[in-house]
């Protein structure tokens, strides 16, 4: 089950305030989106200029963002989900331990959805309440899922943490249970993102793990891309995979020639931008994808 | 086999990735924990050969995410069944004399995590314990003196690019206490305090590799929402005449990754350093530095073969295991040893009592051994 992918994705780090800017940027950023609305004009104004998608960790903001895009607008901005949202676990677990802020979230998400989360097959209530961290994070998998499903999304990412986490860890079958849960569970395609992409090509193909599509660092500068440059595009010869090319520059905004490199790479399927808040900044082409479709590096 | 020739057992053999892996039980399975069995799995010649955890349930946890190696929750159990090499210890800091020196006792070589103690008394007792086995690798967990960023900028002030240093702001912001807190990090006799040493001790390390000894502080704090400081302010002193501000808190909205800014001021120059870039200005342009701007971004300078963790530290946390197990492999000190972490320890606790004291503290910097942090331009 493969969806094409709008050519070039939004992150939605810069409304979190992680974007690769200045410290005094992202608070600016910060402030500016505090409000879904805010948001929400933003994402119509990277639509108009030719994003066709944003991926996201299942931030309140930025979902209400997007629901209040589609009631007004139901037309193609595709979202491209990443769970769990790792970071807001990790925050809470110097207080309450990695199981401990799990048990928070779920806690936080009501009664009904814990439910739901048991009835819809998970039936792994008693490991959870046990702190089984698998079962945890199905669970959390699903409710997260809860906010994201009403979008349709084409594909589901595995936060980079997790996939790279389990690629310590030799954990194969934390990749077969994840893509099996998003295509029979949620009928769509799953991703994994990571930034140890080299290393994580060898070992899905050495387990010929069903999965291809992969979000990961791409620039010029071998900026997070552990391997360099090179071994990435070994990766990418065979063509097994297809990755969606982020931090394709080591600053934000990406200067324009950075965009169309990454996009002109065998392999890449996507383009992850940034930006900052002077809408008009990004000019991607609408043509880039026909234009690029037949004249890829090797 | 005992303490000394297993303490020996991999010293001076650069070339010993080929052969057995380095044997290392991680202690402690919370979040720092697991990111140092990660790391363990991935640094080439090293294996995770047991974990160990207080908390029975622990294993079970780490089992779920793919960790197979043996668990234990008692220390003495696991030093019975298992043959180990090393041991990183990521305990909350109130453990770590009692299970660091444990490690010792046993022959291991120890990577503790910061700070090294909760108590100054406790980090002296540690490095004491680790003078009297010099075979045997210590190490702290200064991970962020392991950005090679950093350590390119502590290389080209003591090179003279800015001539000689005068004066730095240093400052650390991060969004962590908003609200009331509980857990043994937020109570006092357990952690040692509150930002100054469990957070901002990176940036006090790191202006020892930059500035040396410190000759006296003082200091200002507050606890805003938990019982501990959430914030402080100092003026520090060094030895060798640099002088500046240290501002740290960790209730400041918008810093969801931790943020870091030093700036120094030198009579040939400026630099500053942040977590993601350094940008120097020259005066007169000297040697191997420009004349005028020239700023440097990390991706020149950064080489982890793995990063668990791009937004926070991941090349720092490869880098100080790389640098603990090939110290053991190559015979020689770790960057950062228990004897660094007993001076860092001392200038926590000169602050803290001069927060208590209202006064300036001075002539603290003992420590055991060798006086200097090493960095980059120091083998």
């Amino acid at each position: 089950m493969f969806h094409d992918l709008p050519r070039v994705l939004l992150s939605a780090r810069l409304f979190l305030g992680q974007a690769s800017v200045a410290r005094a940027d992202n608070l600016e950023a910060l402030a500016h989106f505090s409000q879904s609305g805010a948001i929400r004009e933003f994402l119509r104004t990277a639509r108009e200029e030719g994003c066709g998608g944003l991926m996201t960790l299942g931030d309140e903001r930025v979902v209400r963002a997007l629901k209040l895009m589609r009631s007004s607008d139901p037309s193609g901005f595709q979202v491209l989900p990443i769970i769990p949202n790792v970071p807001g676990y990790v925050r809470e677990a110097t207080e309450y331990g990695l199981p401990g802020a799990g048990l928070r979230r779920l806690t936080r998400a009501g009664p009904g959805a814990f439910l739901r989360a048991a009835l819809t097959g998970l039936l792994r209530a008693p490991r959870v309440l046990r702190r089984d961290f698998a079962a945890l994070l199905a669970v959390l998998c699903e409710i997260e899922m809860g906010e994201f499903h009403q979008f349709g999304p084409p594909a589901v990412f595995l936060h980079h943490q997790m996939t790279d986490m389990a690629l310590c860890f030799g954990r194969r079958a934390l990749f077969e249970e994840f893509c099996g849960a998003m295509r029979s569970r949620f009928k769509t395609e799953p991703g994994l993102v990571t930034s140890n992409f080299a290393l994580l090509a060898r070992r899905l193909t050495e387990w010929d793990i069903d999965v291809s599509l992969i979000a990961a660092p791409l620039n010029r500068e071998n900026f997070l891309m552990p391997g360099g440059l090179d071994a990435y595009r070994a990766c990418l010869a065979p063509g097994r995979f297809r990755l969606v090319a982020d931090r394709i520059a080591a600053e934000s905004p990406s200067p324009r020639n950075a965009v169309d490199w990454a996009a002109s790479q065998k392999g890449v399927e996507a383009v992850v931008v940034e930006k900052v808040l002077e809408p008009g900044l990004l000019r991607p082409r609408r043509e880039m994808g026909a234009e690029n479709s037949e004249g890829r590096e090797g | 086999m005992d303490g000394a020739n297993r303490a020996c057992r991999f010293g001076n053999d650069s070339g010993a990735e080929d052969r057995a892996p380095l044997r290392v039980a991680v202690i402690g399975l919370g979040k720092i924990g697991l990111m140092h069995a990660s790391m363990c799995s991935v640094v080439p010649g090293v294996e995770v050969a047991a974990v160990m955890d207080a908390d029975p349930r622990a294993g079970a946890q780490a089992r779920g995410m793919g960790l197979d190696a043996p668990f234990f929750s008692s220390l003495d159990e696991m030093f019975e069944q298992r043959s180990l090499d090393a041991a990183v210890v990521a305990t909350p800091q109130f453990t770590h004399r009692e299970i660091g020196v444990a490690c010792l006792d046993r022959g291991l070589h120890v990577f503790s995590e910061k700070p090294l103690a909760h108590t100054l008394g406790d980090a002296r007792r540690m490095a004491e314990a680790a003078a009297e086995r010099p075979g045997q690798v210590t190490a702290v967990g200064f991970m962020k003196g392991h950005y090679p960023l950093w350590l390119e900028a502590a290389r080209r002030l003591r090179s003279g690019w800015i001539g000689a240093p005068r004066r730095f702001r240093a400052s650390v912001y991060l969004s962590q206490v908003l609200s009331p807190k509980k857990g043994w990090t937020f109570t006092k006799e357990r952690s040692g305090g509150g930002i100054l040493i469990n957070s901002g001790i990176h940036l006090i390390h790191f202006l020892r590799v930059l500035f040396g000894d410190v000759a006296g502080v003082s200091a200002l704090a507050r606890p805003m929402h938990s019982n501990v400081e959430d914030t402080l302010c100092a003026l520090v002193e060094f030895r060798s005449g640099v002088f500046g501000s240290y501002d740290a808190s960790w209730s400041v909205p918008g810093y969801q990754t931790e943020g870091t800014t030093v700036f120094v001021e030198g009579d040939d120059g400026t630099m500053e350093i942040t977590d993601d870039w350094l940008r120097t200005h020259h005066l007169t342009g000297k040697g191997e530095a420009p004349k005028g701007w020239s700023k440097t971004h990390r991706s020149e300078c950064d080489r982890a073969a793995f990063n668990l963790s791009p937004d926070y530290g991941g090349e720092g946390y490869y880098n100080q295991i790389e640098d603990f197990t090939r110290a053991i492999r190559e015979g020689r000190a770790a960057r950062y040893d228990w004897r660094e972490g007993l001076r860092v320890q001392e200038i926590i606790d000169a602050l803290y009592r001069s927060v208590e004291s209202g006064e300036k503290v001075e002539d603290f910097q003992q420590g055991i051994g060798e006086g200097q942090p090493r960095c980059a331009s120091e083998p």
